[in-house]
């Protein structure tokens, strides 16, 4: 085995304490001209520049997509989330700059663009973007300023669909096909035991 | 198995296939190890691009020596390896000197694939083509750490620094003729100062934004080292772990 394997190394002595020198990051996904984009995960990047690296290639790398837009966590500004749906509301004006408007569909959902509007504070666009965007079918509103968005496109071969086999994140639960995956390595009734064992120790 | 390391070509994408093979299987040493979570993420996928990248390889020479790819990954003496001493020389868990070692190697093979893939081979270059994205992005994220930390001053310089120093001796494999089975032949690979000049140019490019400094220099033509077969103690090593799964259970399947 190889020194490595064997973690021979030592480095006690020179690792610094721990620091908390990465910052939260959101990114979102569009499969496809027109759609809008999705909530895709989150990670953590010291910079701007090392987000935007990292959510290409985990987000856009990971799952077929044309785009992937990220912003900083604490951009963007929630508006509450109710049981019911949202009603559109009252408020008017066009004064401002842009926002983007996130909505959340149904709760326990994710959040997807809606569009953008113009707005001087996070406040006034959480209630023009809820004017413009609820129509009974959505439960909450969220904005972010759209010059604190980046959005990262498919040009120059940034977003591609990666080459190895990623079937296994497919793999959910105990579906036909996660079955099928088991058994090919396993008997039915070893699988059949594992699943029985698995389903009444986690759930 | 003989007629593929009696083929110039074939030798060729043998040692980027094999050079990717074994940096792919070196480096996942670092997974769970990376010094942030997302860039352990993505070094652990650049991993997997790698052994993905030999695969396609491998699948090639498979078909045009009636082959199975995963015999010639895995079943080869080590004589028979074409990857240079670079891919496998050993990091130290220093993660400057990994750095180091896998933007050099990344601006190699990106360059040796585009080389490849204008052959007048559809499917090869149909396979070079389908990499090269993938290559691309290594290059850049790798020139991108090299930078960033390269010029971040004391301590990362100086790490980064002396990672570049210590690899500059071993860096010059990457550029051996392949191929100890082949007659001698002048015009085979004959593109290789062209080859070094535009990856020095490139490599001394990222390393003065930087601020650091590195010599490589060319290997005689006539030199004998990994790529033809006389490889460095640190490749067995790592090729007798690699296929230890394989010997235990020969043509074992799935």
């Amino acid at each position: 085995m190889s020194k490595i394997r064997e973690r021979q190394f030592n480095h006690d002595g020179e690792l610094p304490p721990g620091t908390p020198d990465t910052q939260h990051w959101v990114v979102y996904t569009r499969k496809k001209e027109g759609n809008p984009f999705k909530w895709a995960g989150s990670l953590n990047a010291p910079d701007l520049e090392l987000a935007i690296q990292f959510a290409g290639e985990h987000y856009g790398l990971d799952e077929a997509c044309i785009a992937v837009l990220v912003h900083h966590a604490d951009d963007r500004t929630d508006g509450p989330c109710g049981l019911e749906p949202l009603e559109p509301g009252t408020a008017d004006g066009d004064d401002g700059s842009d926002w983007t408007v996130l909505v959340l569909p149904r709760r326990g959902g994710n959040l997807q663009e809606a569009g953008t509007i113009k707005a001087p504070d996070a406040e006034t666009a959480i209630a023009r973007g809820t004017r413009a965007h609820a129509n009974g079918k959505i439960v909450q509103v969220c904005v972010v300023p759209t010059d604190r968005t980046v959005v990262i496109t498919g040009d120059h071969d940034t977003l591609i669909w990666r080459l190895h086999d990623m079937t296994y994140k497919f793999a959910r639960g105990y579906s036909k096909d996660v079955r099928a995956k088991w058994t090919r390595i396993r008997d039915e009734e070893t699988y059949e035991d594992y699943r029985k064992e698995d389903i009444h120790s986690h759930f | 198995m003989d007629a593929m390391l009696a083929d110039p070509l074939a030798v060729l994408v043998l040692a980027h296939a094999d050079d990717k093979l074994l940096l792919g299987h070196v480096q996942s040493d670092w997974t769970g190890l990376g010094p942030l979570l997302e860039e352990d993420i993505a070094a652990s996928a650049m991993s997997q691009d790698d052994l993905s990248h030999a695969l396609i390889l491998y699948e090639f020479l498979g078909k045009r020596f009636d082959l199975d790819p995963d015999v010639i990954a895995f079943e080869r003496a080590p004589e028979d390896y074409a990857c240079c001493d670079l891919v496998t020389f050993p990091d130290e868990f220093d993660w400057a000197t990994s750095l180091v070692k896998r933007w050099l190697v990344a601006v190699f093979t990106g360059l040796g694939l585009e080389r490849l893939g204008t052959l007048d081979d559809a499917d090869l270059s149909a396979r070079c083509d389908r990499i090269m994205p993938e290559q691309r992005l290594q290059v850049a994220h790798l020139g991108n750490w090299i930078r960033r930390l390269g010029s971040a001053g004391g301590e990362s310089t100086a790490r980064m620094q002396a990672a570049v120093d210590r690899v500059a001796e071993v860096t010059g494999t990457l550029f051996e003729v392949p191929g100890h089975r082949l007659e001698e032949d002048e015009t085979y690979c004959c593109g290789r100062d062209d080859l070094f000049t535009e990856w020095n140019g490139i490599v001394q490019a990222t390393l003065a934004e930087a601020g650091l400094t590195g010599t490589f220099t060319l290997p005689e033509r006539s030199t004998v080292g990994g790529r033809r077969g006389t490889h460095a103690g640190h490749f067995t090593e790592q090729l007798t772990e690699m296929t230890e799964v394989r010997r235990v259970s020969p043509g074992a399947s799935w």
